[in-house]
């Protein structure tokens, strides 16, 4: 019982740090960098930030999975997410 | 699939893939996120601070060059006015101009929609900046893009309280609202431009100076679609980003990318991938169609800034690869259409 109770409580905790809330707020700041740097990157050389955000990139999608093994929500094939992913694919494609 | 380097191609064009998974992981889910809930919590502050941190840059760059002043960069670039009497930030002069033809339709929604005088002003004052930033380009793809944009985006606004009477009188002041917006919008960049620079006459010299871009780029698409259909492996997979100039540099004798959005995926990726894109703007395009007819004012605003970049691209390539402002503006706003398209359906099936 108060294993369960544990497992319950952590789960919860683990929902309030990986809430929709904490993914939106990492999305709009990854967005935001990468749109200053895109302006930023026409006037300086700015290499170590650009790792930075490829590092931020990379928490971003731990996030992600985080959040989808927390919640599970229920995917709904649709088309225009669907051709977006295709679209990746595609470029991973051609680049292999 | 379109390697031709010979060297490691996802390294080739790392710069590229990261800004596609910006504009698909990062502006598109963003965008639907704000059209499915209707607000996404730190972004109107993100918005905020970028626009002006933006605005204050370019006041400090129109302040330098107008008095004759290059500004120095700190990576070794100068902004200042080229021979040809235009503005560039550090790029080539149509880049300038998509830039601030974007920033300058944010700030003149923002501006229109916003509730309260000091926003109204604030939004109001970045606009006219990003305007005269806009005029000194002396871009005219970004031009008639701004035009289309401020037309569509002042139109909804000023049309209930000047269009009234029957259909067939509201259908004439309609479209002389339309024709009067259009006309005095031309109008205003010679003006301006004399102001500013002392006669509109260098004005008409810089856009005959330029006309010949035209011609340029039929050769370029040309060019591009040779490329595209001289290899079975080039259509089906493309030539992958990094490579697209260096082919048209071989064909054409100078190095460009191919100043159309559609063409470039195409050469870059394929055939397919820019049927797929083209599809993918299209059913984005009919859904905020579907909101506009029922009577979202929103989504009005949301088409008529996609439809604005879309019509810049048709002579540039800012949307996917580059990681231009542009871009990320054009992900986010189909972000916001599909995700207010999901909430309409959601509000359908249970009510309000």
């Amino acid at each position: 019982m108060a294993q369960g109770r544990d497992a319950q409580t952590k789960s919860a905790r683990l929902k309030r740090v990986f809430g929709p809330g904490t993914l939106q707020a990492l999305g709009v700041f990854a967005g935001a960098w990468h749109f200053v740097m895109s302006l930023l990157k026409r006037f300086t050389e700015v290499s170590p930030l650009r790792y930075a955000e490829l590092g931020l990139f990379f928490i971003l999608g731990a996030a992600a999975v985080a959040w989808y093994m927390l919640y599970r929500p229920k995917i709904r094939v649709k088309a225009v997410p669907a051709i977006l992913l295709g679209l990746l694919g595609w470029f991973a494609l051609s680049c292999a | 699939m379109g390697a031709r380097l010979g060297a490691n191609e996802f390294l080739a064009n790392r710069k590229y893939i990261m800004d596609t998974l910006a504009l698909f992981g990062i502006f598109f889910p963003l965008g639907y996120r704000w059209g499915r809930t209707g607000r996404v919590s730190g972004s109107g502050p993100a918005v905020c601070v970028i626009l002006a941190c933006w605005t204050v840059f370019i006041s400090y760059v129109l302040i330098n060059v107008l008095r004759g002043v290059t500004v120095e960069l700190p990576g070794g670039g100068r902004i200042c006015m080229d021979g040809m009497g235009t503005l560039r930030l550090n790029c080539h002069y149509n880049t300038t101009g998509a830039l601030e033809m974007l920033f300058f339709l944010v700030s003149l929604a923002l501006a229109l929609s916003r509730k309260g005088l000091l926003p109204k002003a604030a939004f109001g004052l970045a606009s006219a900046i990003h305007y005269t930033a806009l005029v000194l380009s002396n871009s005219r793809t970004a031009y008639v893009s701004a035009l289309f944009g401020f037309v569509g985006i002042v139109f909804v606004y000023v049309r209930r309280s000047v269009c009234r009477g029957k259909r067939v009188r509201r259908l004439l002041s309609e479209a002389a609202v339309i024709a009067l917006l259009a006309a005095g919008f031309y109008l205003m960049r010679g003006a301006l431009y004399s102001l500013l620079r002392g006669g509109s006459s260098q004005l008409r010299e810089v856009i005959d100076s330029t006309t010949a871009s035209f011609t340029g780029r039929t050769d370029i698409w040309a060019g591009a679609l040779r490329i595209m259909v001289s290899d079975i492996q080039y259509l089906l997979f493309g030539v992958t980003p990094a490579e697209v100039r260096g082919l048209i540099q071989e064909l054409l004798g100078y190095r460009v990318y191919t100043h159309n959005q559609f063409l470039e995926t195409g050469v870059a990726l394929g055939a397919p991938a820019m049927l797929a894109l083209g599809v993918w703007v299209l059913m984005i395009l009919a859904s905020g169609v579907r909101q506009i007819k029922a009577g979202d004012r929103q989504a009005y605003v949301s088409v008529i800034l996609i439809l604005t970049l879309l019509l810049a691209n048709t002579t540039e390539a800012t949307l996917m690869f580059y990681e231009y402002a542009t871009g990320h503006a054009f992900f986010l706003l189909c972000g916001r259409v599909y995700g207010k398209t999901l909430r309409n359906e959601d509000l359908s099936k249970t009510g309000p």
